[in-house]
């Protein structure tokens, strides 16, 4: 039914291999808590394994994060989706699409695998409730096609969660 | 009881004295007269030198203190002996009243030099017993004849009435005897002093003795201790200050040059090593360092700094200055 998005993908620069490959290095390290790097030989996709943070409504609980870094990385921001089952949160669709600022319109080059992992896991604990996007079945009818999250012009109304 | 037995014995005893003096001829009794006085005046310029050097005398005490100790076991014997004699005793009493009269005068007159008074007195007693009883018939007969002189010069005195030239020797035998009182080496001298001065009330001798021992070590304890107290607590004190600081300083120095060591030696967006042009490249106020290839590419994107999300004012500028040299 809604399958990941496969869009077709430009091999990485000679820039954002020599980058990726320094923060996979320093990933290997110092790993940010809670998460787990599941290795592969493709540089381009990473699939990362979150674990919900203790004391919150995710607590115990691991979901898939799958990071897909575009050509001119680190100036262009990264897709960053849930595989299936995504987390019920406010803010994160069924389709693994996730609504946060800095992996669109905020995104800076000097942001880094880790710091976006970092946030995500903020905004998995700060959920007040397990529930879905108000818009959530109108907004996954729409991407049947594959189509990216990078594409969506999203409206970032919630500073909090 | 015993006073008058031990009076009238006396009295007996110079009676003896006197006759045997008679005997001698008047020409050898002014030799010898002629002679003791030339001593008793070289006696009194070595007392006199005594007194003037104040250094000497303070460390003879520390010798005679050394030495005293080492006589004291013989001490009961000849006590026993002079006991078993029956004349005996009066002259030991006599000699320890003039040894004590001459202690508590040494008090009185110099407080500084009470410990060398102590020491000269104690070893001046050892000496007299040492020539008394280790002298053979010759010591015995020249003390005889020391004795009999002094007693014929009484006898002159009393007949005469007190003429003024025999008044006068009579002065210098008490001045010697003062002056023989400070000096340690001389063993005759204490004896001459000991015969001569007459017995005074033991009494009153032995109460400023004792108060002036006892006095004496509570002086020095209390001279002693600032000096004690004073000398541990300053030398501590000093070295913690001084170390306290230089560690501190040490401390600080080290801390302030790691912070200059760290300085970024790649460019955070593409990872490449930062030149020395690249290194002095600083665009933005919050001092985010990359690149100039980077920070060219930023420009084209949306101009904004990565650190701090704020649009590169200054950028524009180098953009102009670049256009210039291509065209």
């Amino acid at each position: 039914m809604t399958s990941s998005s496969s869009p077709s993908r430009k091999a990485l620069s000679k820039i954002a291999c020599n980058r990726l490959q320094k923060e996979l290095a320093e990933w290997q390290v110092s790993p940010p808590s809670g998460f787990k790097y599941r290795v592969s030989d493709n540089l381009q996709r990473w699939v990362i394994e979150v674990t919900g943070a203790a004391g919150t409504l995710y607590a115990g609980e691991t979901y898939q994060l799958q990071v897909d870094f575009p050509e001119h990385y680190p100036m262009e921001a990264p897709q960053v989706i849930f595989l299936n089952p995504a987390p019920m949160h406010p803010h994160i669709y069924s389709n693994g699409h996730i609504c946060l600022d800095i992996l669109y319109d905020s995104w800076s080059p000097a942001m880094t695998v880790s710091s976006v992992c970092i946030s995500i896991l903020s905004m998995l604990s700060s959920s007040p409730a397990k529930q879905r996007p108000q818009d959530n079945d109108r907004y996954v009818r729409n991407c049947r096609n594959g189509r990216s999250p990078k594409e969506t012009r999203w409206w970032f109304h919630d500073d909090k969660v | 009881m015993g006073h008058v037995d031990a009076s009238a014995a006396a009295a007996a005893a110079r009676d003896a004295k006197k006759k045997r003096g008679n005997r001698s001829s008047a020409k050898l009794k002014q030799c010898k007269l002629d002679a003791r006085r030339e001593q008793w005046l070289s006696q009194v310029k070595d007392g006199k030198e005594a007194k003037a050097s104040t250094s000497p005398t303070g460390t003879e005490p520390n010798a005679g203190s050394m030495t005293v100790p080492s006589p004291h076991p013989p001490l009961p014997r000849r006590r026993l002996d002079v006991r078993s004699k029956g004349g005996d005793p009066e002259e030991d009493r006599e000699e320890r009243g003039a040894a004590r009269q001459e202690l508590g005068s040494s008090y009185l007159d110099s407080p500084v030099h009470s410990p060398s008074s102590d020491n000269s007195g104690s070893v001046g007693g050892m000496h007299r017993k040492h020539y008394n009883n280790g002298g053979g018939l010759n010591l015995s007969s020249s003390s005889s004849v020391w004795s009999s002189s002094r007693s014929v010069s009484e006898a002159e005195d009393d007949d005469t009435g007190g003429p003024e030239e025999e008044n006068g020797v009579l002065d210098d035998w008490e001045a010697v005897a003062d002056a023989d009182a400070l000096t340690v080496d001389d063993c005759h001298s204490h004896q001459s002093s000991g015969h001569v001065a007459p017995p005074a009330a033991p009494n009153v001798c032995t109460a400023p003795a004792n108060q002036t021992g006892r006095q004496d070590p509570i002086q020095r304890t209390k001279a002693w201790a600032p000096d004690d107290i004073f000398r541990p607590q300053s030398l501590p004190s000093i070295s913690r200050q001084v170390s306290f600081p230089a560690s501190i300083g040490n401390g600080w120095m080290g801390a302030a040059q790691q912070a200059n060591l760290s300085t970024p030696l790649t460019c955070p967006i593409c990872c490449e090593d930062l030149d020395l042009t690249d290194s002095s490249f600083c665009p933005c106020p919050c001092k985010f360092c990359l690149c100039l290839f980077c920070h060219n590419k930023i420009l084209e994107a949306d101009g904004r700094c990565p650190g701090c999300r704020k649009e590169y004012v200054a950028a524009r500028l180098s953009r102009s200055c670049s256009m210039g040299p291509r065209y």
